[in-house]
């Protein structure tokens, strides 16, 4: 490390110093900064790396194939954020949220921010924990970065979206409300199922299965949608974020098959995680499924093709055959995914329609334009299947009886998702999995989330249910407006999208800037008293 | 397998332990036959509860919500997943119905 | 020939589509003979049979300035494959074992 320091290049006899190769910079920068504990023994050192049963023999075979140094990493990392920082900036300055597709559209960006922002920043905090942790300099610094990239990640999220929120509901309680709110205990509880983890699980959980097999069905398509939608920042903030996610799918790759190169009993323990976390990751990317068909009012890519193309082909067709040589199989569960890719977006919207009462989001019946092109992403199931049911739920209100729910869900002990998946192979008929512990009853909802649930009962009998919670009184008080009270939801938030108060402003603004008539007064009034349908009936016969 | 720790993980109790409701438990009602409803629902009832009561107070608002069924329709039913024969007069507790079991009823 | 290669799984990189990375994604064309490109909406899908190049006298030939191997971090969105090479003259894509590379075995 001599050489580049500037203060001694000046002393050096003759000429500029040589420059480093990229791997002895990196070698330089990362490896030959570690030393070897003297007054404590490794293992005191580093406590938590051997209860899981890992084997490692030789910490120095770790790779890091981005060969990252620290001054890189914050010349790039910065570059990064300037050029975000440009975009929110115009975009705020240039009125562009009136440039979205839709109100509506944010109701995608209100899951997003109180579902997976929070994720980002758990990810900071255990990806620090990992930085101190682990035995080798390679892994550890490798973890620092993605600690420092997940925070980077939050930030910006929150920055891209703060400007939103100035204008629509929905956004203004998102971190209690991702503590408290029935469906965000989903994304929530699946992180701190792996913050509670040994340190090689987690790395398996969220390195592995989460950012290399699953993080590409969240960003990648759904930042593509936001360029159709008009939504700039979030484009831009998610390529931004995803530029250091395929840093940490690289590292998720690198840390299995470094620890199932280290030793071969290894890799029954390293199966057992990857058919865990690919059956968590998935239930919970459910969420991301029904967005992308349902959230977005100009569709770009179907769950079903996104499935395909980043998990069917990029995944069983690539990765697995990979992982092949090292004697890991692909996961557990993995057929019942792939049936279900044909319907899981349309169970789990039925949900978030039913619910929405209860949530930060609006959500309405998708319309004959929409529902075409369900039909045609989904040409084997949407029609037979899942075209009546909103057919219906549209007459129920344009009869003024808009379905709610009448209750409270059965939710899955595992995965706390309601119980709303059918059966593998039938999808007339809901599935019902049922375990025992300890003399207590437990309801799961798949083979895959009960077969988690039974290799550690003791750990998910301790899963804060928000149905049960409610029901023992820890949710605000017994019935829904209570609930809605304590989880912060405010008038505007929650319910049918069709005159809530974010279509009305956005139909208000639309008519004050097309208005050349100057009968902005005239719509308001008709908005106050019949409502939005025919206030946008009344801007039409202008 | 079981959880991984560096102290004896199995300290933990349940967060939705039968006692934590007092004398009270929760029970899932689930219509097998018809999938309007997106899922199965949970509801809070006491142990003592007779099926009279439940059914009048828990089962019917919940049925006659879904705009397909009435309640006047006859069910037959199940307890998990074994046949099931509700008695009137009987509680729910006697009938074998216990916390978080799933009732399910499809038209007879 | 062509049936053997298309047996090799795809390796992928997605890329931002923006002016600024037009220079890199004609390099990769140029280098990278059976390669796939799909559009989406702000993102190019690069999909090659087995092994895809990066090559930064490529990339410097058409930008036209100078260009170091990290500035790819810049322009990918995600990857399917092993990073199995990335030194300042080439990145490469490739499925197949980890190669040991000798000057980390320091």
């Amino acid at each position: 490390m001599t050489t580049t320091a500037p203060n001694q290049a000046g002393k050096k006899s003759a000429g500029k110093p040589k420059k480093l190769s990229m791997k002895a910079r990196y070698s330089a920068l990362t490896r030959d900064l570690d030393w070897e504990p003297s007054y404590v023994s490794e293992q005191e050192m580093y406590p938590h790396t051997q209860y899981e049963g890992i084997k490692i023999h030789d910490w120095s075979k770790w790779d890091d194939p981005f060969r990252l140094t620290v001054d890189a990493y914050y010349r790039y990392q910065a570059e990064k954020d300037k050029r975000l920082y440009s975009v929110l900036d115009g975009f705020a300055q240039g009125q562009g949220h009136l440039t979205l597709s839709e109100a509506k559209y944010l109701n995608a960006m209100k899951v997003f921010l109180s579902g997976v922002t929070p994720l980002e920043y758990a990810a900071n905090r255990h990806f620090a924990y990992m930085a101190r942790q682990f035995n080798g300099p390679g892994p550890r610094f490798a973890a620092l970065c993605q600690s420092i990239d997940e925070m980077r990640h939050a930030q910006t999220e929150i920055h891209t979206l703060s400007n939103y929120n100035k204008y629509y509901s929905g956004m203004h309680n998102f971190i209690q409300q991702h503590d408290r709110v029935w469906y965000l205990s989903v994304t929530k509880s699946y992180f701190d199922d792996a913050l509670s983890a040994g340190p090689f699980e987690f790395m398996i959980a969220i390195g592995f299965s989460f950012e290399y097999l699953l993080t590409n069905l969240l960003f990648v398509p759904f930042m593509s949608a936001a360029s159709f939608n008009g939504d700039l920042p979030t484009m831009t903030f998610g390529f931004s974020a995803q530029s250091d996610e395929s840093r940490h799918m690289t590292l998720g790759l690198e840390v299995i098959k470094f620890i199932l190169e280290q030793d071969e009993a290894n890799v029954p323990i390293v199966q057992e995680w990857v058919d865990k976390w690919f059956w968590r990751g998935y239930r919970v990317t459910g969420i991301v499924a029904q967005m992308l068909d349902y959230q977005l009012p100009r569709p770009v890519m179907s769950w079903k093709e996104a499935f395909e193309l980043y998990f069917e082909q990029q995944m069983m067709g690539g990765l697995f055959p990979d992982l092949a040589l090292y004697g890991i199989r692909p996961p557990k569960h993995v057929e019942q995914a792939i049936w279900e890719k044909d319907h899981l977006s349309h169970w789990l919207h039925d949900t978030f329609y039913q619910f929405s009462h209860a949530a930060n989001f609006t959500t309405t019946v998708p319309d004959e334009e929409h529902m075409e092109w369900l039909s045609q992403a989904y040409p084997d199931t949407f029609d037979e299947l899942y075209r009546d049911k909103w057919e219906e739920m549209r007459k129920l209100d344009e009869e003024g009886k808009r379905f709610t729910y009448p209750g409270l869900p059965q939710l899955c002990q595992v995965c706390q998702i309601p119980m709303t998946f059918p059966q593998h192979g039938n999808p007339h008929l809901k599935a019902q999995f049922t375990s025992e512990y300890e003399g207590e009853h437990f309801n799961l909802c798949s083979d895959g989330c009960k077969w988690i649930f039974e290799r550690e009962p003791e750990k998910y009998r301790q899963a804060w249910l928000p149905v049960h919670q409610i029901y023992q009184g820890n949710c605000g008080g017994p019935t829904i407006p209570d609930v809605l009270k304590w989880y912060g939801v405010q008038e505007g938030d929650n319910g049918e999208y069709v005159g809530s108060v974010d279509q009305k402003n956005w139909v208000r603004w639309h008519h004050q800037i097309e208005d050349k008539l100057g009968t902005s007064s005239e719509i308001e009034e008709t908005l106050e008293a019949e409502g939005v349908h025919a206030a946008v009936k009344k801007i039409e016969e202008a | 397998m079981p959880t991984l720790a560096l102290y004896d993980y199995t300290v933990h109790p349940s967060r939705s332990a039968q006692e934590l409701y007092g004398d009270d438990m929760l029970v899932n009602i689930w219509q097998k036959d018809d999938n309007f409803f997106a899922c199965p629902c949970a509801v809070r009832v006491p142990k003592a509860m007779t099926w009279q009561d439940f059914y009048q107070t828990q089962f019917l608002p919940y049925v006659s919500a879904s705009p397909r069924t009435t309640g006047d329709e006859t069910y037959a039913w199940h307890l998990d997943d074994a046949p099931f024969t509700p008695e009137d007069s009987k509680t729910l507790d006697e009938l074998g119905v216990h916390h978080k079991h799933t009732l399910g009823f499809f038209k007879a | 020939m062509a049936e053997q290669i298309t047996e090799r799984p795809l390796v992928s990189v997605d890329l931002q589509e923006t002016e600024e990375n037009r220079g890199l994604i004609n390099a990769i064309e140029a280098d990278n003979p059976d390669l796939v490109i799909n559009h989406f909406p702000g993102v190019i899908k690069l999909q090659a049979p087995g092994r895809l190049l990066i090559s930064r006298e490529s990339v410097e030939a058409q930008l036209g300035r100078t260009w170091e191997t990290h500035e790819f971090q810049m322009a990918i969105i995600t990857l399917s494959g092993n990073v199995s090479e990335w030194d300042e003259d080439r990145i490469v894509i490739s499925w197949g074992p980890r190669v040991d590379d000798e000057e980390d075995e320091d």
